[in-house]
């Protein structure tokens, strides 16, 4: 079979929220020597690109997003063991956590799998993060991006905390801020000096998107 | 000059019945100190007195709010033990809870974990009572919100087909001598309607968020496309057990309206394909089940409406609660173009955002704007989504009293 059609196979077995077929796309990927990482780039993170797209449509809605994540997972299951290490192109690094006090994570789990899904490299901090987690982060992981997700309004004061924290450090300018959840407005972000909210898990990806396609 | 000729109830029905009221209802759920004092409410009595000193609504009904807890009786052939272990690796102690039925074991273990006293640096670890801490002590509940998060719930309850059958042993009746008990509580809301003249409305079913408690919002979400059988399974137990409790308001007196919680009954959780297939059948039922003892029927949701509005209207609900405009994304325009010739809306502004931290005139336009787009042809009760929080400033909660008495009524 054409490489073409089954990395085809492999992006619309995502598209389609359906296991099975990716677990047989991706097996067939393997046995065809096509390289897994390009499973991963032209069949999986297209896949994702289309559910994105999707849902802003409002055809796809969060549900769908945890399906596709967990259809790209067991479809990641069948081709790590071929991935190798460097083999896949990073297009940026995000750190991203749910700030301290907040234990609240379907949202910021389904950014990391878009991000990953676009290639990022993603360092997921967890949830209950504390302040000095985020700037440790930053500091030693050198990402380019952090992202901070609260689920109330009690627990989305720690963001404005990290920013002031990330300032104190001298590490504010390596780093685009971009934060989310349920009580999230483009005023906060401003208020806190975060650089941008986001509205859903899909704006937010499109938006570290954006800011690494503008580096 | 503020009209004030109905009372409570009467206005609040008027508005549920599309009927003419003297003024705009006014409601709000949960209590702030600038209206109920530091100390707080003791009871739903003494919030709604509180209230209708303000000249603002409440309603008091069978059980108060946190009635699943009172309804949800376990059956006695069902044994449980529950066991507080602290692991390597762990941050938080785990809660064991086992539970032995006729039809097999179930099993449910939380991190019991504890939140933080202030923000920042000098924050310090303790148990603060907020929303997001572990609130039940030692006990691990069959139904609660702090069930939810994954990092909080290491096992849930149900976790697959085989967890079914033994997860339905656990809901049964009440017995007589509870139903007796029931009847006296009943018998003291019913008296202070009568005296006060506040809406009696109970809280009642709460099929989405309870199979949401029980196994997790990624298992509903993949469920409902690897397994849709489980699913409904699922949802065939809570809302046998949902029209049970149904039965049962009927039997102390039905009352005004039953409030069905759905907080996690919204387009984020069930798409709307999820809803129609899985949740709106079970709703409709539980509306004519209302109908039939002649109670009318909420359906309370406050975000990710704006899929599901045609849904919810074939549905046949009589008042939809939680329409909010911020955190909710209701485009409130076409919320009423679309149920507010049937619905009665209850809502039209933000709490958390607008109200706790808005400004006097983000308050007053706030207010205008649900008022002069949810009000005309009756049918809406403002109130800001969904309940109050303790760090809205008392000068917030006096604009918007302000605003309301000011624009009471859509010109």
């Amino acid at each position: 079979m054409r490489k073409e059609v089954i990395l085809g196979k492999i992006r619309d077995a995502i598209v389609n929220l359906d296991i099975e077929g990716v677990q047989k796309a991706c097996k067939q990927a393997v046995e065809a020597g096509i390289p897994a990482y390009e499973a991963v780039t032209d069949g999986m993170s297209k896949g994702m690109e289309i559910v994105g797209q999707k849902y802003e449509n409002n055809e796809y809605f969060l549900a769908e997003l945890i399906m596709a994540g967990e259809t790209m997972k067991e479809g990641m299951t069948v081709l790590r063991p071929y991935l190798k290490v460097g083999d896949v192109k990073t297009i940026g690094k995000v750190a991203i956590g749910t700030v301290r006090g907040d234990l609240h994570d379907i949202g910021k789990n389904v950014v990391v799998t878009l991000l990953g899904a676009a290639g990022f490299d993603v360092m997921d901090l967890g949830v209950d993060v504390p302040t000095e987690k985020f700037v440790e982060a930053v500091k030693d992981g050198k990402p380019n991006i952090v992202g901070m997700s609260a689920l109330l309004t009690t627990t989305m004061v720690e963001m404005e905390n990290v920013v002031k924290e990330l300032k104190k450090a001298g590490l504010r300018k390596n780093v685009k801020i971009i934060i989310g959840g349920a009580p999230i407005t483009s005023e906060y972000a401003k208020k806190i000096g975060a650089d941008a909210a986001a509205r859903d898990a899909v704006e937010g990806a499109n938006i570290c998107k954006s800011w690494v396609a503008k580096t | 000059m503020f009209p004030s000729k109905m009372s409570s109830r009467e206005r609040f029905l008027a508005a549920i019945n599309f009927e003419d009221v003297d003024h705009i209802p006014l409601y709000f759920r949960g209590s702030h100190r600038y209206l109920d004092g530091e100390r707080g409410p003791r009871n739903q009595f003494e919030k709604a007195l509180n209230r209708l000193k303000f000249g603002v609504e409440d309603f008091v009904g069978f059980g108060g709010e946190n009635n699943y807890h009172y309804k949800l009786r376990v059956n006695e052939d069902v044994k449980s033990r529950t066991r507080k272990e602290v692991r390597e690796g762990e941050r938080y102690p785990l809660l064991i809870k086992d539970y032995e039925t006729p039809k097999g074991p179930l099993k449910q273990v939380v991190r019991q974990t504890i939140g933080y006293i202030g923000s920042g640096p000098g924050a310090r670890v303790g148990v603060t009572g907020i929303f997001d801490n572990w609130t039940h002590g030692d006990n691990v509940p069959i139904f609660s919100d702090h069930l939810i998060p994954k990092s909080r719930s290491v096992e849930y309850l149900v976790k697959g087909r085989e967890d079914l059958e033994p997860f339905s042993c656990l809901f049964r009746d009440m017995t007589k001598e509870e139903l007796n008990d029931a009847h006296r509580d009943a018998e003291e809301v019913k008296r202070f309607v009568e005296e006060n003249e506040v809406l009696l409305a109970t809280w009642g079913p709460c099929l989405g968020d309870a199979a949401i408690w029980a196994c997790g919002v990624e298992k509903i979400a993949t469920s409902a496309f690897k397994d849709p059988k489980f699913l409904h399974g699922l949802l065939d137990i809570i809302h046998d057990w949902d029209m049970r409790m149904i039965r049962v308001i009927h039997k102390l007196g039905g009352g005004d309206l039953i409030i069905h919680r759905g907080w996690y009954e919204n387009s984020y959780f069930w798409s709307p394909r999820m809803f129609r297939e899985f949740l709106a059948p079970r709703l409709k039922e539980e509306v004519e089940l209302a109908h039939q003892g002649r109670v009318k029927h909420c359906m309370l949701v406050d975000t990710g409406i704006m899929p599901l509005l045609g849904i919810l209207k074939e549905t046949g609900i009589d008042v939809l609660w939680g329409v909010d405009p911020v955190q909710g994304g209701a485009d409130l325009k076409r919320v009423k173009e679309e149920l507010g010739d049937k619905v009665c809306l209850w809502g039209g502004m933000n709490s958390a955002v607008t109200l706790s931290q808005g400004t006097k005139e983000e308050i007053r336009a706030a207010v205008k704007d649900a008022i002069a787009t949810l009000a005309p042809g009756g049918g809406f009760v403002l109130s800001p989504v969904d309940c109050l929080y303790e760090d809205a400033p008392s000068e917030n909660i006096a604009a918007l009293l302000e605003a309301w008495r000011e624009m009471y009524m859509y010109k």
